[in-house]
């Protein structure tokens, strides 16, 4: 009850939501990730009492994570990479005429994911950390396997051009330095030699593209045939009987978030792939799939709390966010580590409760929302093209406020842009891209630590996630064999 | 047909890709570096197998007639205009250059009423304005404008 207490406070409810709508609209635009967000407001709370600040910066790190599906499902644009997996079903239910149930589903699967992991945190946080720090470079080179493993399963149907672009992911992310000895490769221009930025890519990839996708539109709008209102009870009932997937999404983005320096598209990438191999409907993957859209959002949200626990438990920030919230914890004067539950469980319980509750004020604006994002959809065509690519230059400037960043994003457009009209993944490429450099960094620390031999291959950890990973891409070859529609 | 000759000419720039990263690692100072040799011969393995497939379609015919793709004038233009756009922003600042592009892009997706085309084009590029740099401080090109302050 003493917890609590702190709740009574109206202004701190009336912070909460403003964070929320600042951190969903934050996640929305191309190029601000959930750390930018965060960042913005660490200065804000330095005058602010250590619960009111940390819930504040909960809240907007978990609108900022829901914000990028909004437009991921309208504009097929992700609002960062953890949202590229959302645009897989949530664009083409969307275009299909129901983004009012894209939308509710995203909200009410985020919801319940990011209270999932948040209740994960409270309850089991300890243990788990222990566990996610039993990882080390081989473990990390192990689950960049599994992650590339994914790529095929996602190309199922043209598997040799979705193997073609992770490739050219992988040799992309050759660019810049070597991570052992330093010296520079491939960088053909002094920008790059420290190589290339992720979200300039993701954004010419997926944003820039699209834009000119859009310019060969013959519609008017977005909107094909008119679009459909929300039914509470429907949604409902997709998530009643996807109560599976939401467990087993929401449980895979906890772990992905533990483990540190995974990030939010791998969790998304991995529930989605479980989703669609425990699918009774694997033909909808893809088309407009409530399944695919439910995985990756509570995977997504799931992150949230699961990047908290190593951050909480033993100060170990595992990302971005997790480390600017460390700096907004330390503001506060308090100790990082266990003695925030033993020494400050006054502050540390009320901020996990302020978790779940800003969980519910996100399912409040979202579902309160759906109606006026959908309109997005009923936008002059003709005005969202532009605007689509006004926002990938600008979303790609801010990232460094640098134009290489910008020119960089424009070739990944029109090489995104190609490669969608001739049937190559741009997904897989990001995927490669991002597994890459996590890969060549591991493995090299991986055979300094075992003098050039690769027995770390052995240890109980990598044998199961190789296990997993071979596992996964017999399943994933087998289902590609009995796909009538496959084109290889 | 189109998309198969992309595909032919794709795989022989990722094979000549291989070869240029294969011949540029024989230069780094640690010579065994598993993972770059790893990548090469990857690229150069699947660019042979995806031109293989290619080829083989070509010869077989097995290739979708509908799926043909070339480009249009209007994405041509709208390309050049978005490059044009952000090589500008440098010299003349951000805003004036965006209302231009907004302006010109929606003129060139639908030729309708100029005036209206050309208010939405400031609503919106002074509302992108407002979000980027007022409230999240990211500071954009000024340019030749960077003394008045209506362009800041």
């Amino acid at each position: 009850m003493e917890y609590l207490m702190v709740f009574m406070d109206i202004q701190l409810w009336l912070a909460m939501i403003l964070a929320m709508a600042a951190g969903i609209v934050i996640g929305a635009l191309p190029g601000l990730t959930p750390a930018v967000g965060v960042g913005l407001l660490v200065p804000v709370t330095f005058g602010m009492s250590p619960v009111t600040g940390l819930v504040i910066l909960g809240s907007i790190y978990v609108g900022a994570v829901y914000g990028g599906a909004i437009t991921a499902i309208l504009l097929n644009i992700p609002g960062e990479p953890g949202n590229i997996v959302t645009t897989f079903d949530g664009y083409p239910m969307a275009r299909g005429g129901d983004p009012a149930r894209a939308l509710g589903l995203a909200g009410i699967s985020s919801t319940i994911g990011g209270i999932f992991s948040v209740l994960v945190l409270i309850l089991l946080a300890p243990p788990l950390a222990k566990v996610a720090l039993r990882f080390g470079p081989g473990e990390y080179f192990c689950v960049a396997i599994f992650g590339l493993t994914v790529i095929v399963s996602f190309s199922s149907g043209a598997m040799i051009k979705g193997i073609v672009s992770a490739v050219l992911g992988l040799a992309i992310g050759l660019i810049g330095q070597d991570p052992i000895m330093g010296y520079p490769r491939f960088a053909f221009i002094p920008e790059l030699v420290g190589g290339v930025d992720l979200i300039p890519c993701v954004i010419g990839l997926f944003c820039f593209s699209e834009g000119l996708n859009l310019v060969l539109e013959k519609q008017m709008s977005l909107a094909n045939g008119g679009i459909s209102k929300l039914s509470y009870a429907s949604a409902f009932k997709d998530i009643l009987s996807n109560k599976f997937n939401l467990f087993r999404s929401s449980a895979i983005g906890t772990i992905i978030g533990i483990i540190p320096g995974a990030g939010l598209a791998m969790g998304a990438l991995i529930s989605y792939n479980e989703a669609r191999r425990f699918s009774k409907n694997k033909q909808l993957y893809g088309k407009g799939s409530p399944e695919g859209l439910i995985a990756s959002e509570a995977s997504n949200n799931a992150v949230v709390g699961g990047s908290l626990v190593p951050l909480i438990t033993l100060g170990v920030p595992g990302n971005a966010v997790s480390a600017i919230f460390l700096g907004g914890i330390i503001i506060q004067g308090l100790p990082i580590g266990p003695e925030l539950f033993t020494k400050h469980s006054l502050v540390i319980y009320p901020f996990l409760i302020g978790l779940v509750i800003a969980h519910f004020i996100l399912l409040a604006l979202s579902l309160l929302g759906v109606r006026y994002f959908a309109k997005t959809l009923q936008l002059p065509m003709k005005f969202i093209a532009p605007t689509v690519c006004l926002l990938s230059v600008i979303g790609s400037y801010s990232v460094n406020n640098n134009f290489t960043d910008v020119f960089i994003m424009m070739a990944f457009g029109f090489l995104g842009f190609f490669m969608k009209k001739n049937g190559y993944s741009a997904v897989s490429l990001i995927l490669g891209l991002i597994l890459g450099p996590m890969a060549e960094n591991s493995l090299q620390q991986a055979l300094l630590i075992s003098r050039g031999s690769f027995s770390f291959i052995l240890s109980p950890i990598c044998l199961f996630i190789l296990a997993l990973s071979v596992g996964s891409l017999l399943m994933s070859l087998y289902f590609d064999r009995n796909n009538p529609c496959n084109e290889d | 047909m189109a998309v198969l000759v992309y595909d032919c000419i794709f795989s022989v720039l990722l094979f000549i890709l291989g070869i240029y990263v294969a011949i540029s690692s024989s230069d780094f100072i640690n010579k065994k570096s598993h993972y770059v040799e790893i990548v090469y011969w990857c690229l150069l393995i699947i660019a042979v197998a995806n031109l293989i497939l290619a080829i083989h379609k070509l010869v077989k015919q097995k290739y979708d007639k509908s799926n043909k793709f070339t480009f249009s004038k209007k994405l041509t233009a709208f390309a050049i205009i978005t490059i044009l756009f952000a090589m500008s922003v440098d010299y003349l600042g951000f805003y004036v250059p965006a209302v231009i592009f907004v302006f010109i892009c929606s003129s060139l997706i639908r030729n309708n009423n100029k005036i209206i085309a050309f208010v939405v084009s400031i609503l919106i590029v002074t509302l992108l304005n407002v979000i980027f740099s007022h409230f999240l401080n990211i500071e954009f090109p000024k340019g030749i404008f960077a003394d008045l302050t209506l362009f800041r």
